[in-house]
């Protein structure tokens, strides 16, 4: 995959125990510590994602960790400022595209995208049965999975800018370090890839 | 009808000179054009699959064209069954009016924007500001531009033409006035920090958001959107309406025609493979869910497109706005964008502005604002054949608009001169006599009527002694002479 | 004519000849480029015929007039066929003109056999402009190179060599301030080079470049490709006779 390239950080972990490591691993380098305060992790990698032990990879000694496990246990308008807050989200992701380095994610019950773009990095879980050759396969799957989430988003790399003089700049508005950690092997419910 | 486009009054000789003697908006633009016409030709080279693309994407971008009211008519459909509202607007009036009343509706007062040419074409921040609201534009380039009062110089880099030390002396001034501290240096990271941090509080405090749109896709109702700073995502999804403002050029077919297009803004444009972040819009919010927003609606802009659909410049309407004309355009990179005079520059804009607006609308652009060069064309990622227009639009205005009398009498005789061989060797003979009151040293220095704007810089030879043409009659008369190394040079 | 005839071509020149008409056409004025188009069909398309078939060419000495006869005359057709006093034996004669148009470099390089380079490359550097209508609508660029490289002379290429001289035809007289600002930056790059001289294979960047040269003062010399051919040939190609030949008012032979 071509997720690198482009500036993003990459895992691959098989499923089990090495995966809360992992996650670990990856959420140790895409947040800049300040020694002051521990940071806050918006956990929102959807339903898919449940049986995935959370507090094993971000112990609470060193994450102050708000999960979201659908059904919205958090007041109205509560989410926004979490994630607005957040020095890390994690999310799941729709499917990834290989040809483009590019990682889908789609806005469904139990599934935010908000953690993907108010703090400034972002995690996403991916399986590795998840990622197709190119970009446009990805968005077949999408359309064939029937109706349309009201909003869906394909991130390749960081945000970034070339606004001044043209040069390259990452981090402006949405996340400026971007990671995903992909599971390999295979999973119960992955029909055989 | 032909739309309304916002125009610099300043008459194109004052805006050409200015541009000219602005040597420092000459280097930033330069600069930022070869950067990444660089990176288009880059991309390419590295990726193969990508021609093939290219060609798939035009085709995709052609059928919407030549079925465009059949597609809009399903566009509106799907949308409003996926819980839009969709309106089709006639050009910059409608479009205010009825965001204005939106914002009455709702209460709302504060408005964040991310970048759109066609709310440029349509004046929208004047107009919504006129009406009491307050406009922030998000995109980075479109931030510097709005602090400054200007209007965009390049399609993809609307602060082209500004460079750091002007972008960090206006964040200077920003700061002061909103008693904050500025940025910390001139670098491209402080002020890119500066403009996150301050840009955020306006995101989280909005009341509508207003995007453009990339492309619509009328088989599922999807506004797609594509940034690479992902503010378009913010003000998509962070205020509690979301309105956005499109051209009917935008729509696509399918979503197997967007998958063939998806990837030229980026490529042609900044010679990526996919921008960072391509947002596809379907609806609101869903019932009970918290992210999104309550409203959307989608205001489809026609400002003078559809006269130009089953004519022979229907092809600009798949121009998608990629910015790689502008680029490669050498004209382009010695003014700028301001020269051309209102919201779109470069080789499209020269050619667009008057198909939208009217010949009669800044009538100097087809002209004056091309070498014919055919640079455009060999970068449009769509074929757009821009070299061909500037030629018809040019007869067009030669023959409905007619020139001053002195030029079309200029043309006239020289057409005449120069349709034989008699009236040519006339005109040399002519020609002859008359040069030698406009030489100095042995060069000619001066010429009558519009020719005489060569002599302002340039210099040219005399007509010789002997023409080749003299030179072959003479030969082809005395056999003495059949050495052709003695032909004139 | 020389050149020609030392690589063993009999050379016809159609006296009738005078303009293509692309100053009127690209400005717009098509009645007017018709008139000198129709003109120069019927005298190239009447010059004799010596030899087979296969063995004519007509040869241009300027890369855009070509481009315009081979590219535009038929959008140039297309209109006059709606116009009065239309006659239909004009895309016929067209087919057979323009079916045997080539660009001087483009004889030189295909339809000739290239003798091959000389041992020692000579540090002689020539910094070569292609025409923009050569590089984009005959997509001849390469041509040029390829010949004054069998010379012995190193190509220069500038920088930014895709980007226009700024000539463009009547574009040069009605925007005269953006011509020479793209003249002074073309003019720039191409100096940048170090080269002794410069050529090209359009007569009208030539003239706009030299021209703009000449009012500045500067002795660069100026050539067209047949012209350093030609040197070559009679076996001076040094700096000095360069700078001969390609001053901007070329002395009477």
């Amino acid at each position: 995959m071509r997720w690198e390239a482009l500036g993003g950080h990459y895992w691959e972990s098989e499923p089990g125990a090495g995966l809360a490591q992992a996650v670990a691993a990856a959420a140790d380098r895409l947040v800049e510590r300040a020694p002051e305060r521990m940071p806050s992790v918006l956990w929102w990698p959807g339903p898919a994602w449940a049986a995935l032990a959370w507090k094993a990879a971000l112990p609470a000694g060193r994450w102050a960790v708000t999960p979201v496990t659908g059904g919205g246990p958090m007041e109205p308008g509560a989410l926004r400022s979490v994630a607005a807050s957040a020095a890390l989200g994690v999310t799941g992701a729709a499917w990834a595209a290989a040809d483009t380095g590019s990682v889908a994610l789609a806005s469904e019950p139990g599934q935010g995208l908000w953690p993907s773009l108010l703090p400034p990095s972002h995690l996403i879980l991916l399986r590795a049965a998840q990622v197709v050759p190119t970009l446009a396969d990805g968005l077949r799957v999408m359309r064939s999975e029937g109706g349309m989430p009201p909003m869906a988003k394909i991130i390749s790399g960081p945000s970034s800018t070339a606004d001044i003089e043209g040069q390259l700049w990452v981090g402006v508005h949405g996340p400026g370090r971007v990671g995903v950690v992909v599971v390999t092997g295979p999973m119960p419910d992955d029909g055989g890839r | 009808m032909a739309g309304s486009l916002p125009r610099d009054p300043a008459p194109w000789a004052v805006r050409r000179d200015r541009a000219l003697a602005n040597p420092r908006l000459r280097a930033n633009i330069g600069r930022v054009a070869r950067r990444l016409a660089g990176a288009r030709q880059q991309a390419y080279a590295s990726y193969p699959a990508g021609r093939a693309l290219r060609v798939a994407g035009r085709d995709a971008k052609r059928r919407a064209v030549a079925h465009l009211e059949p597609l809009l008519d399903q566009l509106r459909d799907q949308l409003s069954a996926n819980g839009a509202r969709v309106i089709f607007a006639e050009g910059p009036k409608e479009v205010a009016d009825y965001i204005v009343s939106l914002a009455a509706r709702r209460g709302a007062q504060r408005v964040v924007k991310s970048k759109s040419m066609l709310t440029e074409e349509l004046d929208l921040n004047r107009r919504l500001a006129a009406a009491g609201l307050t406009v922030r534009e998000t995109d980075l380039g479109e931030y510097i531009i709005q602090l400054l009062d200007e209007r965009p110089s390049h399609i993809l880099a609307p602060a082209a033409h500004r460079n750091r030390q002007e972008i960090a002396a206006i964040f200077q001034d920003t700061a002061d006035r909103a008693g904050v501290p500025g940025p910390t240096s001139d670098e491209v990271g402080p002020l890119a920090a500066f403009a996150r941090a301050r840009l955020r509080e306006e995101f989280l405090a909005a009341d509508i958001g207003i995007t453009g749109a990339n492309f619509l896709v009328a088989e599922t109702g999807t506004v797609v959107l594509v940034t690479n700073e992902g503010n378009a995502d913010m003000v998509a999804s962070l205020p509690p309406v979301h309105v956005v403002v499109a051209g009917i050029d935008k729509v696509l077919d399918t979503w197997e025609d967007l998958a063939a297009v998806i990837q030229q803004p980026a490529l042609s444009g900044v010679g990526q493979r996919l921008s960072a972040y391509t947002t596809l819009i379907s609806g609101p919010r869903a019932p009970g869910a918290e992210e999104g927003p309550e409203e959307l609606h989608v205001l489809l802009v026609d400002n003078g497109r559809r006269p130009l659909l089953g004519g022979p410049y229907a092809d600009v309407l798949t121009c998608i706005r990629c910015g790689a004309c502008y680029n490669v355009c050498p004209v382009y990179r010695q003014v700028g964008g301001h020269a051309y005079g209102s919201t779109y520059a470069g080789p499209i804009g020269a050619v667009e502005t008057p198909l939208l607006a009217g010949l009669n609308f800044l009538p100097e652009l087809p002209k004056s604002l091309c070498t014919l060069c055919n640079a455009c064309v060999d970068a449009c990622p769509m074929d757009i054949a821009l070299p061909d227009h500037f030629i018809t639009l040019r007869r067009q205005q030669v023959d409905e608009r007619g020139e001053p009398s002195t030029t079309r009498l200029t043309y006239r005789t020289w057409g005449r001169l120069w349709s034989s061989p008699r009236q040519y060797q006339r005109f040399l003979a002519w020609a002859r006599r008359g040069q030698r009151f406009m030489m100095r040293q042995g060069r000619l220095v001066r010429a009558p009527g519009f020719l005489g704007g060569w002599f302002e810089t340039r210099d040219m030879p005399p007509i010789a002694a002997e023409t080749f043409h003299e030179w072959w009659a003479r030969r082809a008369s005395s056999p003495a002479l059949s050495r052709s190394d003695e032909a004139p040079s | 004519m020389a050149v020609m005839e030392r690589r063993g071509a009999r050379v016809a020149f159609a006296a009738g000849q005078t303009c293509c008409g692309q100053f009127a056409y690209n400005a717009g004025h098509w009645p007017e480029a018709w008139g000198m188009a129709k003109n120069l069909l019927e005298a190239l398309d009447t010059l004799p015929q010596p030899g087979p078939e296969a063995a004519r060419t007509t040869v241009g000495l300027s890369g855009s007039c070509v481009a315009m006869v081979r590219e535009e005359y038929p959008k140039l057709l297309d209109w006059a066929a709606d116009q009065p006093g239309w006659d239909t034996s004009w895309p016929v004669r067209y087919a057979r003109v323009a079916g045997r148009l080539l660009e001087f470099s483009q004889w030189l390089g295909r339809a000739v056999p290239a003798p091959p380079p000389p041992e020692a490359a000579s540090p002689t550097r020539i910094a070569l402009h292609t025409g923009c209508h050569m590089r984009r609508v005959l997509e001849a660029g390469g041509e040029a190179a390829r010949v004054i490289e069998t010379l012995g002379l190193t190509v220069a290429i500038p920088e930014d060599e895709d980007q226009c001289c700024g000539f463009g035809g009547t574009y040069a007289m009605t925007e005269p301030k953006i011509s020479t600002a793209l003249a002074d930056a073309k003019l720039a790059a191409l100096q940048a080079t170090g080269a002794e001289a410069l050529v090209s294979c359009d007569w009208g960047c030539l003239l706009h470049l030299g021209g703009r040269l000449s009012r500045r003062g500067a002795a660069w010399p100026v050539l067209h490709l047949a012209e350093l051919v030609d040197l070559g040939d009679r076996g001076d190609l040094s700096p000095a006779r360069l700078a001969q030949v390609g001053q901007f008012v070329r002395e009477d032979p």
